[in-house]
């Protein structure tokens, strides 16, 4: 594998090591520029540059995406990409922008040491920097003239003495096929399934070295690893909805990551989970008392975060949430947050949003946000907020794009946390009270999205919805529904939290990471999925080689002849647990509006044999479902050679139910 | 709205010196899957989709097609001598298309596309992407083919022609040598070439990229076609990209693009760095060239720009299923038989052509898109039109495809240009023509005539909707003066015109046929690479219209290379 091997070398070659000896003709290009940038670069008529940072990036990335296992593509690549801060002005009024600009700013420049390229471009892009710091500068004079300074108004940058501080950049002994094995590992279950219509991984290894200098001596340099394992597999559901479930791996350190047995189990598990969700059952959408899981709680835990950014509470064209409320009570009391990327791991899993500092050279601080559901403070770059003048070491920047405060590790502690159990017993009390026959029970977030900009932000959580029965406690999942609501109401709703405080890494541009318990909640709205209906492939899927690894699928059953039965079980809601009966090849369920249809292949050696497999078939079945059950022959007793010439491994009906 | 891209420069059309030092080349990507096995693969699940493919009344695809593009890219790009990019890929993209009714009446048109996905090639794999890929191409036919049917119960069709012409099955398995990497050169080039610019401070971006390609094409049909060649669809290429502001902002910007079969071919070294070096003193030239005003006034252009006006003007109005579509401006439809050109020019599309004067052609193929055998075609015999650039979608008095349906991984193939040839009887020598262009001028009594050289590319509508009015970039314009015959390089203007105004005022040709190689063009069915041979042609009389005005402030602080404070 060339790919592999020229990434080991990328990653493990001493060309990238410690400054002093990593890239000095870069850091002699960065000097000269960043020099002649302060001393020399100015237009007559304009203001001349206070400050001005420059971040470089190297970032080496190795990728492979596969289908159903097997690789479909592959990429190495690597890149230094550019990035300047111009300050013209003065830190009580500069050009930084009113709005955080979220675009892609960087410029790619030369990988190798070659100062000669090296300053060819950063001379291009302080001089842009500069003309547009410049222009923007006075435009931002000309807003102020015409329309007056906002009340919340305050300086655009504080002060901050220079840090110079360097990372470790040796190797930290990953491998790219132990990487590849691992998406191997994670796809073969999802081969030998069948039913599935797609089912996309990714792996990917970065390493990324950030350089931050800056006219007032700020050098910083550090070094960030990241791999990352996802997949995604889809089903069709038997009413023409995609089912999709997902799963991912993030790490730090080679350590950090799961094993082969541990992917495989995780496939698996995929499988009979997106068995299971196909034939869900589906109802309208309504609002219930609700309990999150840590993985759910997370994302509103999250979203709270962004907007106790700095940047939120002065941008004009932002929602501005917490703005003017600093020392009111916005959560029950019983909750606090606090964000703090100074720490690096929590009972024992690394966090993934740890730093020692920011993309603006400022070192990790603890930040008390709520403190008993009392507004303290705010996530601070640079860009201060009027009352706190100070970064707390929380601007960070995705790649390429300039720093905002932003999450790093996001705690939520409850004074008084519940058990399961009593959690449990309190949402059927909270449906009880409000006279809601059923509670809610949101678990393993897929994923959110939010809307965000003028107003307070929504948000959407892709998630396993269950459904609790308040009188009885019984559950039942529902599918095609996902959580909706406005995070701060959402939060504000908090009725109790659990003893089970989690991590979950986050990937929305920084690396962050939450750390929540169970949020019982005491009214969340569920809103059908955007998915919207299809009609099944007609022809069943090709047929697949016999897995290698894994629980087979079906049962390979000597066979010489076949049947097919359909049994219609209309009194059954749920799907069956199992049909481990001798005899049987394959069978598979749908839950239809008329009642529970399950398809059995039964195979035998001969013609009485499989009339006795298929009787005891139909008792199992009978014993799960007393009475109602309807017997059709989907495909009659037949030589297996016939049935296999005809079907292969599918069923004999357009479309897998 | 076609497009155009010019990829290589006629300036340095230089032969191809075949002197590269056997080196040693790398694997690259994984190994490829043995033929055998992909096309096991998708005959199994193509026999099984013809045999059991049905939805309720309606019975199977009369005709499916897979196509399997299995790649591996590189890609090095170097700035002033260091390297920016270094970038290894391999991926593989599948292709289906399905047809229902039958050859008289399917569900194609115009618009139709076929569908893709991303897939790996283990076979297995391979069979779930085309059973998914299948399923939902003969779904789309149904559903084509019906409201195809629909609408033809309301419109008027003034013309009953089929809608896929018969062709033979075809059979091929080239043997194609897997794919080697000699990265390190590759590299070696990209960084040796761009550090050249250092020596040029007026220009202030510049890189050299390099590209290297391995793919194979797999083509299934139901009609028992099974392919498997070499895909032309993308040569290796040497760019070199420069562009500087004049003291006036403008942007100013040239290229040399060079296509090769594979980097075996490059010219010596000696030879790029006289090209780059050409194209450097090109660029500080223009910089300090005037600006030119619109003007109309009687020209020269070069072979490049007389190849692309020939594409924009001439070779896109041909393309077979413009014909039929009442969408099209069919400029041509009615005059098959007619003369459209000057008796004197003849042109002619042949993919079949592998060189010219010692230079491969990138517009050559042996088996198009569809897997119907490359044929040499007339369009243009001494100004008459004599034919179509023809796939299998039939055109009224043109039943057949002539080898011309082309498209890119992800489409639906339709008649294309490949290899395009202006041919000119009574051509002169270039003096001769430079000096009708003087003649022409004091005829006319114009101040000054012009000469364009080399292209950048063109576009050209070619639907009713939009005026037919095309545009020409050429690299560089020089003014000649009606009184002397003095030339000056002037900058900041294109080309415009309508088609047939400006090929009708083609009134000589030189003596200088020249391969214009390295386009890419872009329509409905994607980009395909396409060469020109033209002679040099004077046209009675063009329009030059002003550029878009891009202009910025030039840098405030000198070069770091050349601050001699």
């Amino acid at each position: 594998m060339i790919a592999a091997s020229l990434l080991l070398l990328a990653l493990a070659s001493p060309a990238r090591p410690a400054p002093e000896t990593d890239a000095p003709a870069l850091e002699r290009a960065i000097q000269a520029e960043l020099g002649r940038a302060k001393s020399q670069l100015k237009e007559d008529g304009y203001p001349p540059i206070y400050f001005a940072q420059l971040t470089v990036w190297d970032l080496a990335d190795w990728d492979e995406w596969s289908v159903l296992g097997a690789p479909r593509a592959e990429a190495t690549m690597a890149q230094r990409i550019a990035l300047a801060d111009v300050r013209v002005g003065s830190p009580a009024l500069d050009n930084h922008p009113n709005s955080p600009r979220g675009d892609y700013l960087g410029t790619p420049i030369a990988m190798a040491d070659d100062e000669f390229a090296l300053r060819h471009a950063l001379w291009r892009i302080f001089d842009e920097g500069y003309k547009n710091a410049s222009a923007d500068f006075l435009r931002k004079q000309a807003q102020l003239v015409s329309r007056g300074r906002a009340g919340y108004d305050t300086d655009d940058l504080s002060a901050q003495p220079p840090t110079v501080s360097t990372s470790d950049a040796a190797p930290r002994g990953w491998s790219v096929e132990r990487l590849r094995r691992l998406d191997a590992a994670l796809g073969d279950p999802l081969r030998a399934a069948s039913g599935l219509l797609e089912a996309e991984s990714h792996v990917g290894l970065r390493r990324l070295r950030t350089r931050l200098r800056g006219t007032d001596g700020l050098s910083v340099d550090k070094t960030d690893d990241w791999a990352k394992i996802e997949i995604e597999a889809v089903a069709l559901s038997p009413d023409g909805l995609r089912e999709t479930v997902s799963r991912d791996w993030h790490a730090r350190v080679p350590e950090a990551l799961p094993s082969e047995a541990e992917l495989r189990r995780a496939g698996r598990d995929m499988v009979s989970d997106l068995a299971e969700l196909r034939v869900a059952a589906t109802t309208s959408p309504f609002s219930a008392p609700a309990l999150l899981d840590p993985s759910a709680a997370a994302a509103l835990v999250y979203t709270l975060g962004q907007s106790l950014s700095g940047e939120e509470q002065r941008n004009p064209n932002g929602a501005q949430t917490f703005r003017g409320r600093l020392g009111d009570r916005v959560l029950p009391e019983t909750l606090t947050l606090v964000d703090d990327p100074s720490v690096d791991s929590f009972r024992g899993r690394l966090l993934f949003g740890a730093y020692d500092h920011d993309d603006q050279g400022v070192p990790a601080r603890r930040a008390p946000l709520i403190e008993r559901g009392v507004l303290r403070g705010f996530l601070l770059s640079r860009y201060p907020v009027k009352g706190f003048p100070l970064s707390n070491g929380h601007g960070r920047a995705p790649l390429g794009q300039m720093p905002t405060g932003v999450p790093g590790n996001l705690f939520l502690t409850t004074s008084r946390p519940l058990s399961a159990a009593q959690l449990l017993s309190a949402l059927r009390d909270e449906c009880r009270r409000q006279g809601k026959p059923y509670g809610l029970w949101i678990k393993n977030l897929r994923g959110w999205s939010q809307s965000s900009g003028g107003d307070q932000g929504s948000i959407r959580m892709l998630a396993d919805v269950y459904m609790i029965e308040a009188a009885t406690g019984k559950s039942l999942r529902v599918r095609d529904l996902d959580a909706v609501g406005t995070p701060l109401v959402m939060a504000e709703s908090e009725l109790a939290a659990g003893e089970d405080p989690t991590v979950s890494d986050v990937d929305a541009g920084a690396p962050a990471s939450v750390v929540t318990p169970s949020l019982l909640l005491s009214e969340v709205e569920l809103q059908r999925s955007e998915t919207k209906p299809e009609r099944a492939p007609i022809l069943p899927p090709p047929p697949r080689p016999t897995p290698t690894a894994g629980p087979a699928p079906s049962r390979r059953v000597e066979a010489a002849v076949v049947e097919v039965d359909r049994y219609s079980l209309s009194r059954r809601e749920a799907p069956l647990e199992s049909l481990d009966v001798d005899g049987v090849i394959a069978w598979r369920q749908t839950l239809a509006p008329e009642g529970l249809v399950v398809d059995v292949k039964v195979g035998a050696g001969g013609r009485e044999a499989l009339r006795a497999a298929e009787r005891r078939v139909a008792a199992a079945i009978a014993a799960q479902v007393p009475g109602g059950v309807r017997k059709t022959v989907l495909f009659a007793p037949a030589a297996a050679a016939a049935y296999r010439a005809r079907f292969d491994d599918g069923w004999p009906d357009v479309g897998p139910r | 709205m076609r497009s155009f891209r010019a990829r290589a420069s006629a300036a340095f059309a230089l032969a191809l010196a075949s002197a590269a030092a056997p080196a040693r080349a790398e694997r690259w990507g994984d190994a490829p899957q043995p033929a055998a096995q992909v096309f096991d693969a998708l005959q199994a699940e193509m026999a099984r989709s013809l045999a059991r493919l049905r939805d309720g009344q309606f019975g199977p695809p009369y005709f499916l097609a897979y196509r399997l593009h299995d790649a591996r890219h590189y890609e090095a790009v170097a700035t002033l001598g260091a390297l920016t990019t270094d970038d290894l890929e391999q991926y593989r993209v599948a292709y289906a298309e399905a047809r229902y009714g039958d050859r008289a009446f399917d569900n194609v048109d115009l618009s139709y596309q076929g569908v893709s996905l991303p897939s790996p090639t283990a076979p297995d794999v391979l069979r779930q992407t085309f059973w998914q890929l299948t399923d939902q191409a003969y779904k789309g036919a149904l559903s084509g083919w019906l409201e195809k049917k629909a609408k033809r119960a309301t419109e008027l069709v003034a013309e009953r022609l089929d809608d896929f012409s018969p062709e033979p099955p075809v059979q091929k398995t080239e043997s194609l040598p897997g794919p080697r990497l000699n990265r390190s050169r590759l590299r070696g080039l990209a960084l040796k070439l761009s550090a050249i610019l250092r020596d040029y401070p007026e220009i202030q971006e510049s890189n050299v990229a390099i590209e290297a390609w391995w793919v194979r094409r797999f083509l299934v049909t139901s009609e028992g076609t099974r392919l498997l060649t070499r895909s032309e669809e993308m040569p290796d290429e040497l760019r070199v990209n420069a562009a500087t502001r004049a003291d006036d902002g403008m942007r100013l910007e040239d290229n040399l693009y060079l296509p090769l079969s594979d980097f075996s071919q490059a010219p010596s070294a000696a030879t790029l760095e006289k090209m780059v070096r050409a194209l450097a003193d090109e660029l500080v030239a223009l910089r300090r060239a005037p600006v030119q005003d619109a003007a109309a006034a009687p020209a020269i252009l070069d072979p490049e720009m007389s190849g692309v006006l020939f594409h924009e003007a001439l070779g896109h109005k041909l393309e077979g299923q413009r014909q039929r579509d009442p969408h099209e401006s069919q400029l041509f439809r009615d005059l098959v038989g007619k003369p459209i050109l000057p008796a004197f020019l003849s042109v002619i599309d042949d993919p079949t052509l592998k060189s010219f004067k010692g230079s491969p052609l990138h517009g050559s193929y042996e088996y198009d898109s569809e897997g119907s055998p490359a044929r040499r075609v007339v369009l243009v015999e001494r100004g008459v039109l004599k034919s179509f650039l023809m796939s299998r979608w039939p055109v009224k008095g043109f039943p057949e495809t002539n080898g011309h349906g082309r498209a890119d991984w992800r489409s639906h193939a339709t008649g294309r240009m490949a290899n395009l040839i202006v041919k000119a009887d009574g051509a002169v020598p270039l003096a001769r023509l430079q000096k009708r262009l003087l003649d022409l001028l004091s005829e006319q009594g114009k101040p000054y005539g012009f000469i364009l050289v080399g292209s950048s590319g063109g576009e050209n509508p070619t639907n009713r909707e939009s005026p037919q009015t095309l545009e020409v970039r050429p690299r560089l314009v020089y003014r000649v003066d009606a009184a002397t015959g003095a030339r000056t390089l002037v900058r900041g203007v294109k080309l415009v015109g309508t088609p047939l105004v400006i090929l009708n005022r083609i009134v000589a040709a030189g003596d200088d046929d020249t391969l214009a190689d390295g386009f890419v063009c872009g329509a409905e069915s994607g980009w395909v690479p396409v060469s020109q041979i033209a002679p040099s042609l004077l046209v009675s009389e063009i329009e030059l219209q002003r550029l878009p005005e891009d202009r910025l402030l030039p840098p405030i602080l000198p070069s770091p290379l050349h601050d001699r404070r």
